[in-house]
């Protein structure tokens, strides 16, 4: 059974009388347990993509299922864990404060989390942090913070919109290694980057989507009969993908 | 579901009473009573009016300057900056979120109504202290407090109609305002009414007259909750009679704030 499944989803944006397709005919599966990189140029429609599967927006035909539950009728958020690209937070409550906002919200019982917020806010560097406002948190600690919020309720499955950005080696390396503890305990981890050096250390399988169709999903090693390595890889299936559109 | 709302309602109130802007809205309604003191001084009739009159303002002019500057800005930041990401991709549904939102808003004005009024009560006090003023015959505290709490009811009733108009509106200026010009009209139909019917142009069975008392009720009626003349010339009033526009008053933030939550879920994020 996989933890994630695109099934035929279709999504366009209107904007007046005009009307922009974004994703066409996009069909994947995330298998359980595995890391699967979700890659692609700017605009391609990564984001609309983990919109979707959040249900922030609908798709015009299509279906997308987590974990067996399909997006739009069934809850499924408690299975999974959300890492926005930019995490945004309410600047005037301290770390603990929006930890705990998470594990009422998730459902967690009072004793369990205030020590789990403690645990994650350790795991994250985050310990001298947790009493402090977030307005005074740096833009890696929001990030970090954002991480900790996923972590919290212990989810199956984590959803990571650009993990990496914003972060120094320190915290990319940081954040590397908590994904790879996540695949060790058998939990399921999509995750976006442009960072291909991190998609080619991390992950099982990957996904490639330029300009709303996906080009390739498949185990991250077969991309390489493409190119020497992912990025070279990368750049050959765009620019066919270009070449084509403009012949 | 109560056990998700009340965390989203939490973690607005702490935010908004962590917010500097507050407390600027909180001194500044201290400092107009202070100069309220000043400016019935300088009165030489209907001392206990203006001073009674201006406590009262003041509490309204800081809940609208909360709702309008404050509380419209908090939710067009949630959309606008995506901080509702982070609460929508957990198990909060989005009637949940604006139900929380709400209560946490409304806690925050009614607090700033409850510490005004105080401020406000004191003001006026210390006016008949320092310039002997003398209370209206029939002016009693139980009706100011009334007074104040009805303004409040509206300031939440306005509160509701701006979460409509932030569900509705892309855009947290085109917010702004439709809930101002909701206010002002909410605010002088029942004045529009009262002058056709005094021109006695128009029959008060008219259909003319008809509408724009229907238009009066739903737009909304606030001027139902101004009880500030009365109380503060003294005039007799009879506090029974308010049962039936608190019963609207609730009954109103109720549809608004369904109406938000229909409208929110057919909302792209």
């Amino acid at each position: 059974m996989a933890a994630i499944l695109f099934q035929n989803i279709y999504k366009t944006f209107r904007s007046g009388f005009k009307s922009y397709p974004v994703l066409h005919d996009i069909s994947f599966e995330v298998k359980k347990g595995e890391i699967y990189g979700f890659l692609g140029p700017n605009g391609a429609g990564k984001s609309t993509s983990i919109k979707l599967l959040l249900n922030f927006i609908q798709p015009g035909s299509g279906r997308i299922y987590i974990d067996n539950l399909l997006v739009g009728r069934d809850g499924f958020q408690h299975l999974i864990g959300y890492l926005p690209e930019t995490p945004c937070f309410y600047e005037n409550l301290t770390g603990i404060e929006t930890l705990v906002f998470a594990g009422k919200t998730s459902g967690m019982g009072k004793k369990e989390i205030i020590p789990a917020a403690k645990k994650v806010l350790h795991r994250l560097n985050l310990d001298h942090a947790g009493d402090k406002l977030i307005k005074a948190y740096s833009k890696g600690m929001k990030q970090r913070l954002g991480i900790a919020m996923a972590l919290i309720h212990d989810p199956r499955i984590f959803i990571l919109d650009e993990p990496m950005s914003g972060l120094d080696p320190m915290g990319r390396k940081l954040i590397s290694d908590v994904i790879l503890e996540l695949k060790q305990r058998g939990k399921t981890v999509f995750f976006s980057s442009h960072i291909l050096s991190d998609i080619e250390k991390l992950c099982d399988r990957i996904g490639i989507l330029n300009k709303g169709k996906l080009l390739y999903t498949g185990p991250t090693k077969d991309i390489l009969e493409f190119g020497p390595d992912v990025e070279t890889a990368f750049v050959r299936l765009i620019e066919k993908d270009e070449g084509s559109h403009d012949t | 579901m109560i056990h998700k709302i009340f965390p989203v309602a939490h973690i607005t109130f702490i935010d908004c009473l962590r917010n500097k802007a507050l407390y600027g809205i909180l001194f500044m309604g201290i400092v107009l009573f202070g100069i309220n003191i000043i400016f019935t001084g300088m009165f030489s009739w209907d001392l206990s009016k203006v001073a009674v009159d201006m406590g009262l303002s003041t509490v309204s002019f800081a809940g609208l300057i909360l709702i309008f500057f404050f509380s419209i800005q908090m939710m067009s930041n949630d959309m606008d900056k995506k901080t509702i990401y982070l609460i929508l991709s957990r198990p909060v549904s989005k009637s949940e979120y604006i139900v929380g939102k709400f209560i946490g808003l409304s806690l925050v004005i009614l607090i700033s109504s409850l510490v005004l009024g105080v401020c406000a009560a004191f003001s006026v006090w210390l006016s008949t202290m320092t310039i002997n003023l003398q209370l209206a015959e029939a002016f009693s505290w139980k009706l100011f407090s009334l007074s104040i709490t009805l303004q409040t009811l509206s300031l939440l009733i306005l509160l509701s109609l701006a979460f409509l108009w932030v569900m509705v509106s892309s855009h947290s200026f085109t917010a702004f305002l439709l809930t101002l010009m909701t206010y002002f009209v909410g605010q002088n139909m029942e004045n529009v009414k009262n002058i056709i019917l005094s021109t006695k142009l128009m029959s008060p069975d008219s259909i003319s007259i008809k509408a724009i008392n229907f238009a009066s009720w739903i737009l909304p009626n606030l001027s139902v909750f101004n009880i500030k003349t009365i109380i503060a010339h003294g005039l007799p009033f009879d506090a029974s009679s308010m049962a039936a526009p608190v019963v609207y008053g609730i009954s109103y933030i109720g549809i608004c704030l369904c109406l938000s939550i229909l409208v929110f879920k057919k909302r792209e994020i």
